[in-house]
């Protein structure tokens, strides 16, 4: 399998006439995080203060993964419902996580309460969940279209209603700022206590990936349209403007997961089952095929800012580093 | 077998009582097949009430004789299949896709004829408005966008409506005058188009439900019914008279209801604890079946003549039932 996966790969390379692509990225692993059916809804989150990742999928669980194969722990809640996305719960404990559920509530775990705590209730499923930079306020995304900051001890404080489903949350703390995107192809940016402060149309239809650079006052938009917009910010959110457009590949299909480190290395996931990684400046800098047979749906780089995990939609987690400059 | 309310009555009224509570027999499965490996989304009777269609969480419909046999296998569609309506004559049938698209086939073989990208999110629900054929006909369509919008069958918009939140479910009334969609905010929005369907008025009621499972109109007085994820069925009559509220589910979802228009209406409602119930038009349950105690039940129709229900679940069953003898 792995065999014919690099085979597929090079053969990618030459298509595209980048005899270097396959050199910089190295499959070091491979395994089945989720075992998933069908169009199943999965992330991969990488921690910032340790080498522990998260999976989420729709078959109710989170996984907690202290590099490949090591599992550490796994939530769920009763009943099962679908997991939709989380977020390793900035200051705490290696395995505390937040995650977003279909039943209408967030769900914390963490190291000193057995039992989780919900969030909520929403009107509908809650799509994304994250915590506000400064105000580190719980913040929540649903398929009620609405956008709420919630307290320490769970009190509602404010709630916007934006268009259409609001499916993912990013945050950053460079510019003080959250950001939601809704499937009608728009990004809104909320201050730390839950202000709407602008909005911005992408263009691209329905976003599957949203997220800030942590090192640098950039965004990344990716969905429906297959292509990566690159947003540049030089007064806060008020006022961003288009840096560069990655356009797809051709047959690449949705573009499902974005991730970007601290040299400015983009990784993107798509249906085609691909990995690749671009530059800032749009160049592709490598691919790997992730799978010939599911859609690449998740992707993170880890603390090192060179190993980077992937999921795809049958719940397999590949591992990956990055070995170029 | 009959329900405990219905020898209530016989009793009642073999000793001179007099009650309100109607005599009734429970419904009656007379066939059940595994319709699908996978969850269905939705089941509905063709308008002469001699077939069924059914869309699946994998991305395929299929059209049924009411003896099990399957008439067309409607498949090409990304998945997953949200719904799937017959035309108003029967000749066709459109279903919705995670795509964004509309497709509509021939109900006999299952061609496909048109495949229509109504939006660059997921398309929640769809109809074909006469008058028109398979090729001709206006589309009214929901979306996760948040869009409520009627096209002609060039693609070019007639109307469109920003809600906040999934614009998931869509129900034209039988005359097409009126149409009712929901927002997973809870609203209920009724749509009456003008005669060209290039404007239209919008009356929004806020429900109690939070996200609307499924809409129906009564067709036999101005009434709507709504289920919902508080595990209700809301009856609002049009005319402003108040509300009546149904206990759907004793756990979970409401996920479907139907009026079964025979020599009386009734409601059949089911939801996540298996049940199929129903209920007089004035809100007295009248029979209840324990269909799927494990398995969500996730639809329900009664055929036009209201003698037939179909049920479907989360497992693929699809029950046929007696109703209303």
């Amino acid at each position: 399998m792995f065999r014919r996966m690099a085979a597929g790969c090079m053969a990618l390379a030459s298509v595209l006439g980048t005899a270097a692509v396959a050199a910089p990225l190295q499959l070091r692993s491979r395994f089945s995080a989720h075992q998933l059916q069908g169009e199943a809804i999965v992330q991969v989150l990488c921690s910032e203060t340790s080498d522990a990742f998260a999976t989420t999928a729709s078959d109710g669980f989170v996984r907690i993964w202290k590099g490949p194969n090591q599992q550490l722990v796994q939530h769920t809640v009763e009943p099962k419902s679908m997991m939709f996305n989380g977020r390793f719960i900035p200051g705490g404990a290696p395995t505390d996580f937040m995650a977003a559920s279909y039943n209408g509530f967030a769900y914390r775990w963490s190291a000193t309460s057995p039992e989780p705590v919900k969030i909520g209730p929403h009107l509908s499923g809650v799509t994304d969940v994250t915590f506000a930079p400064r105000t580190g306020l719980v913040v929540t995304a649903s398929d009620d279209g609405f956008v709420r900051f919630w307290s320490a001890d769970r009190q509602l404080l404010t709630r916007t209603a934006l268009p259409g489903v609001t499916r993912h949350l990013a945050t950053s703390t460079p510019l003080q700022s959250v950001a939601s995107s809704q499937d009608k192809g728009t990004v809104s940016f909320h201050s730390p206590e839950g202000t709407l402060l602008a909005t911005l149309p992408t263009g691209q239809g329905r976003l599957n990936a949203l997220t800030f650079s942590a090192h640098q006052p950039l965004l990344l938009t990716g969905g429906f349209d297959g292509s990566i917009k690159i947003w540049t910010f030089s007064n806060g959110v008020t006022r961003p403007r288009l840096l560069r457009t990655i356009p797809p590949v051709p047959k690449q299909g949705w573009l499902e997961g974005l991730a970007i480190n601290r040299d400015g290395v983009i990784a993107a996931v798509s249906d085609d089952g691909m990995l690749r990684l671009w530059s800032l400046g749009g160049q592709l800098l490598g691919a790997q095929l992730l799978s010939e047979d599911h859609h690449a749906m998740s992707v993170c780089f880890a603390r090192d800012q060179r190993t980077i995990h992937a999921l795809s939609q049958d719940g397999t987690l590949s591992t990956l580093t990055w070995l170029g400059k | 077998m009959r329900s405990p309310l219905a020898w209530l009555a016989l009793t009642a009224t073999a000793l001179g009582a007099s009650l309100s509570v109607p005599s009734w027999s429970a419904p009656v499965v007379i066939a059940q097949w595994r319709a699908s490996s996978v969850l269905i989304q939705y089941v509905e009777f063709s308008p002469d009430g001699d077939r069924l269609v059914t869309a699946d969480g994998g991305g395929t419909g299929q059209i049924w004789k009411l003896d099990g046999q399957t008439v067309a296998v409607l498949k090409g569609q990304r998945s997953p299949m949200f719904r799937a309506h017959f035309s108003g004559d029967g000749q066709s049938v459109i279903t919705t896709g995670y795509d964004g698209t509309g497709w509509v086939w021939m109900s006999t073989g299952g061609e496909p004829l048109r495949r229509l990208q109504l939006h660059r999110a997921a398309t929640a629900d769809a109809y074909l408005l006469p008058p028109g054929s398979a090729r001709t006909a206006d589309v009214v369509s929901g979306s996760d966008d948040g869009t409520v919008v009627i096209s002609r069958a060039d693609g070019q918009t007639l109307w469109s409506r920003q809600f906040s939140g999934t614009s998931r479910q869509l129900r034209p009334s039988q005359s097409v005058d009126l149409i009712a969609a929901s927002s997973d905010n809870g609203q209920l929005h009724l749509i009456s188009p003008s005669p060209d369907r290039r404007s239209a008025t919008v009356r929004s009621i806020q429900t109690p439900h939070g996200r609307i499972n499924l809409i129906r109109f009564n067709p036999t007085q101005p009434e709507v019914a709504t289920a919902g994820a508080d595990g209700t069925i809301s009856l609002i009559p049009l005319d402003g008279q108040p509300q009546q509220r149904l206990v759907a589910s004793t756990k979970g979802w409401s996920r479907g209801v139907a009026y079964c228009a025979g020599t009386a209406t009734t409601i059949l409602g089911v939801g996540d604890d298996g049940v199929l119930r129903q209920w007089s038009q004035r809100g007295q349950l009248l029979a209840s079946l324990s269909l799927s105690p494990s398995a969500p039940l996730t639809g329900v129709d009664c055929s036009p003549s209201g003698r037939q229900a179909v049920v479907v679940n989360g497992n693929g069953q699809l029950w046929l039932l007696s109703v209303n003898p």
